[in-house]
């Protein structure tokens, strides 16, 4: 056995060694101040140790990190989403039960009075007996009615925010925006705060609705969370107006306010300055970055109520291009009607809902002259026979070809048509149907609607 | 002249650096740092040669050795000319020079006159 295996550095050396084959680099050997060979060994093995350790450790290090990060933000949007769901849906369930509690209470009385009229009736009963039923029935139907428009009304709103999505950029007005969000928002609200709404003559914005909307919302939440809880002391205040060429919305409350050593911070990601549990930081970040979108800018001062006051200002669009989107056309001048509108008007109706199909020629066909179709393939069948039509009202929604369909082989094929269109649509828009519904706007009837509205949107095409 | 905790550094008129470690040292990351500071002023502020005295070194950590590779390195030293001679300096000089990527010329030497000619003809 030679010398060196005798020295007693290299039994320590092979310890080191050992660990490091156990993948545990923290071990190194001595190195004396011979600085030797065998010193040499143990440098090399300690330096092989510790580019190891190193190697692990920060492969280690960014890969737990980035599940670390990945964690957080699967809960973040988590929290956030749930927070938003939770805000609207309380609106929404609040909006919708109530009228609908009344619908169903007005069936409930109409069941009870049909049984009283059948058991008059059965009686020998007169018909000045049975006036008073029959004027009950009325009024609820009617009560019915119009708790049905009122659930219709949320929905439309609710169609508003589920518009999450850029987008195509459209003529806005901020008034219509500001007023769904806080109908949506206000039994939300209600616990907290009275909301205030002072509606100026903001110009129209080029936009997407559903972001706007998203901005007015977070704000609202913002607010919200920022007051005390009492409607009777707390105020929220949203204001839109007109400045220069701009359109400003104010968002102000009775809260806290914001202090001047955060403001540069509040529209930074992740930042809040609410309790653990209030709030992901999120919301002002991401109508920060909307509001950037939009090419606007929003600033925070404080609030004559006392709180903070988060004002938006979008650029707002010249008269000219400020037609914002809405059913129907100004009326054509009785001198300018073309002599075949006074004779009975030829409507072509497309659903493939059969039922809905009999309901329409049922309702219209005393008025006008009814073809109907139920897809539209049928509907160009028709139109290629005889498209002598007044009108064509066309679901938007059909298997095969839908609506969309329909209105592209007219704009080929009989443009003159086109003017006479109206979709009906049950609210379920796919991006495809609201891209299509952006750029051509077509009279839009939104299903469930009434007898009135119908007549109505009729009239107003026939008048062209 | 300039001494640190490990090392003295002096300017050559020949126009270089010679940095010397001490015997027994035991450079870690700060060390290292303070070395290329040390290095900046001795060539009164200015990019330079460096002749590396590590023959007594006793042990160098990874955190010291990424530190002779950082871009501020790159900035104070033009070339850097190693000189080993321990069997110990011999393994830290081979794993500093094999393991890491330099950004200037980086040289291991037995001889410190071989190692002179060789900095000279880099660029100051």
């Amino acid at each position: 056995m030679s010398n060196g295996a005798q020295d007693p550095r290299l039994e320590e050396i092979l310890e080191v060694l050992l660990s490091v084959a156990r993948q545990e680099f923290d071990a190194r050997a001595p190195v004396s101040d011979a600085l030797d060979t065998v010193d040499a060994i143990a440098t090399g093995i300690n330096m092989v140790a510790e580019e190891l350790g190193g190697a692990v450790t920060s492969k280690a290090k960014p890969e737990q990190a980035y599940r670390d990060l990945q964690a957080m933000q699967a809960q973040l949007a988590h929290s956030g989403k749930l927070a938003a769901v939770g805000e609207l849906a309380g609106g929404v369930a609040h909006e919708i039960n109530n009228p609908a509690t009344g619908v169903v209470m007005a069936v409930a009385l109409g069941r009870r009075t049909v049984s009283q009229l059948r058991q008059k009736l059965d009686a020998g009963a007169t018909p000045e007996e049975l006036e008073e039923h029959f004027t009950r029935l009325e009024e609820l139907w009617a009560d019915a009615d119009e708790a049905m428009i009122r659930i219709r009304s949320v929905c439309e709103d609710l169609l508003t925010f589920s518009r999450m999505d850029d987008g195509p950029q459209v003529p806005i007005s901020l008034n219509e925006v500001v007023r769904a969000s806080c109908r949506l928002m206000n039994p939300s609200l209600k616990g907290s705060a009275k909301l205030e709404l002072e509606l100026g003559e903001p110009p129209a914005v080029m936009g997407s609705r559903g972001r706007i909307a998203q901005v007015v919302t977070n704000l609202l939440v913002n607010a919200a969370q920022a007051v005390d809880e009492d409607p009777t002391t707390q105020r929220i205040r949203v204001m839109t107006q007109e400045d220069g060429e701009q359109a400003l919305i104010s968002v102000e409350d009775t809260g806290p306010g914001v202090a001047d050593e955060v403001k540069d911070r509040i529209f930074e990601a992740f930042f809040t300055t609410k309790p653990a549990g209030v709030g992901t930081g999120l919301g002002l970040a991401l109508v920060s970055e909307i509001i950037d979108k939009h090419s606007g800018t929003m600033t925070v001062d404080r609030s004559e109520l006392g709180g903070a006051r988060f004002t938006v200002r979008l650029p707002g669009l010249h008269s000219e291009d400020s037609r914002v989107a809405a059913p129907g056309r100004a009326p054509v001048p009785e001198s300018e009607r073309p002599p075949e509108a006074q004779k009975r008007p030829r409507i072509l109706i497309v659903d493939d809902e059969e039922l809905l199909l009999k309901t329409y020629r049922h309702l219209l066909g005393t008025r006008y002259e009814v073809v109907v179709a139920k897809d539209g393939e049928r509907g160009i069948e028709v139109l290629k026979g005889d498209n002598s039509f007044d009108l064509i009202l066309c679901d938007l929604h059909m298997p095969g070809l839908d609506g969309i369909g329909l209105y592209e082989f007219l704009q080929k094929n009989m443009p003159h048509l086109l003017s006479g269109v109206v979709m009906t649509t049950g609210g379920a828009v796919s991006n495809r149907a609201r891209k299509f519904l952006d750029e051509t706007q077509p009279p839009l009837l939104r299903k469930p609607f009434n007898l009135k509205d119908l007549h109505k949107i009729i009239a107003q095409r026939l008048e062209r | 002249m300039l001494q640190t905790r490990i090392c003295s550094f002096e300017s050559d008129p020949r126009g270089f650096v010679r940095a010397t470690m001490s015997r027994g040292a035991e450079l870690e990351g700060r060390d290292a740092r303070e070395a290329l500071e040390s290095t900046w002023a001795v060539a009164g502020d200015q990019r330079t040669r460096v002749l590396v005295d590590m023959r007594l070194i006793r042990s160098e950590t990874r955190e010291a050795q990424q530190e002779f590779v950082s871009d501020y390195s790159a900035t104070v030293c033009s070339a850097v000319g190693i000189l080993i001679g321990s069997p110990v300096s011999r393994v830290i000089g081979n794993f500093f020079l094999r393991l890491n990527k330099h950004q200037v010329p980086t040289k291991l030497f037995n001889d410190g006159d071989a190692a002179v000619s060789w900095l000279l003809t880099n660029d100051p």
